[in-house]
């Protein structure tokens, strides 16, 4: 018996019945949960307080929540790991985090590209360096992140659909 | 061959666990020991547990590896070390998540005299996102060593 047919095979839903390995799916999930869950409270606490009407303000309050998106990534990642043998609750939770984190990407993508020019233009000297470099990784993140989290929304509500099917 | 490959899979995913779990502890450390702890002094506490609930996230990755690789390899005692563990860093940002709470009305005063808006709102967001953090955290850690508890009684019966 070959590794791969021990992943995608018959002999995965037998090992899957196995106390030891629900019991490690069950812990990764729940840690998943929490890193998603603190990434959300972070993104949420960098936009609800700020100024959005201002140009700047708005460009760094979206440009600071790419930074939680690799913690987000890695809770829906756990949770879509971990509902190949959980119920179908992680399986929704997984695809509501992904499309969650594909929105607000797109958001933050839109935001921080349509506000870049704005708050370079009315930045000088060392600032405008800052503001070309917190461009450059937002937005890289905001597009790799962004890519991922649609792949997962997408499958994921394949998987839903498929099992809603079956 | 493939348990053999399986057992070195599960090394490597506990020394990155323990490197994850090492790393994190370090960083806690040294943001405890970076300025001698006054307890009572607002500046210090919300700065610290504010620092604290920012950088738990590497422990926390750690001790999901460790937690799963004990689950799945059946072992009573990493699982009693873990559920421990878990248990008091949970009561560690239970503890800071009270302690900032507690500050709250001193730093919302300290804000109101901050001078501008934006420093105003900067210690806000750092006072309610320590709370925030350090309160989801404790619930969950509780829960995980709880879980951890209950999968060692579970297997000694």
């Amino acid at each position: 018996m070959g590794a791969g047919k021990l992943i995608v095979g018959e002999p995965v839903k037998a090992a899957t019945r196995a106390p030891e390995l629900t019991g490690t799916l069950r812990i990764l999930a729940l840690f998943a949960f929490v890193f998603a869950g603190a990434s959300l409270i972070d993104i949420g606490l960098a936009l609800v307080p700020a100024d959005l009407n201002a140009v700047d303000t708005r460009f760094v309050a979206f440009a600071s929540m790419a930074g939680s998106l690799p913690l987000l990534a890695i809770g829906v990642l756990g949770l879509e790991l971990a509902s190949f043998s959980l119920s179908r609750t992680t399986l929704t939770l997984s695809v509501v985090l992904a499309s969650l984190g594909a929105l607000l990407c797109v958001i933050g993508l839109a935001i921080v590209a349509m506000s870049y020019g704005e708050t370079l233009r009315t930045s000088q000297g060392d600032t405008r360096a800052l503001v070309n470099m917190t461009a450059l990784r937002s937005i890289s993140s905001f597009v790799c992140f962004g890519l991922a989290f649609v792949y997962g929304a997408i499958a994921g509500w394949k998987r839903v659909l498929h099992r809603e099917n079956s | 061959m493939v348990e053999r490959s399986m057992t070195e899979g599960r090394r490597i995913v506990g020394a990155v666990g323990f490197a994850m779990l090492i790393v994190g502890l370090a960083s806690q450390v040294a943001t405890l020991t970076a300025r001698r702890p006054s307890w009572g002094s607002t500046e210090w506490e919300v700065a610290y547990f504010g620092e604290f609930s920012a950088t738990l996230v590497i422990v926390l990755m750690g001790l999901a590896v460790l937690s799963a690789l004990a689950v799945q390899q059946r072992s009573r005692w990493p699982k009693v070390v873990l559920a421990v563990v878990l248990a008091l860093l949970g009561s560690w940002a239970m503890l800071g998540a009270l302690v900032v709470a507690l500050d709250m009305p001193l730093v919302w005063q300290a804000a109101r005299n901050a001078g501008s808006p934006a420093r105003a709102a900067g210690l806000k967001i750092v006072t309610v996102k320590a709370i925030a953090l350090c309160g989801w955290y404790a619930l969950w850690l509780f829960v995980a060593s709880g879980f951890m508890v209950k999968s060692t009684v579970t297997k000694s019966r």
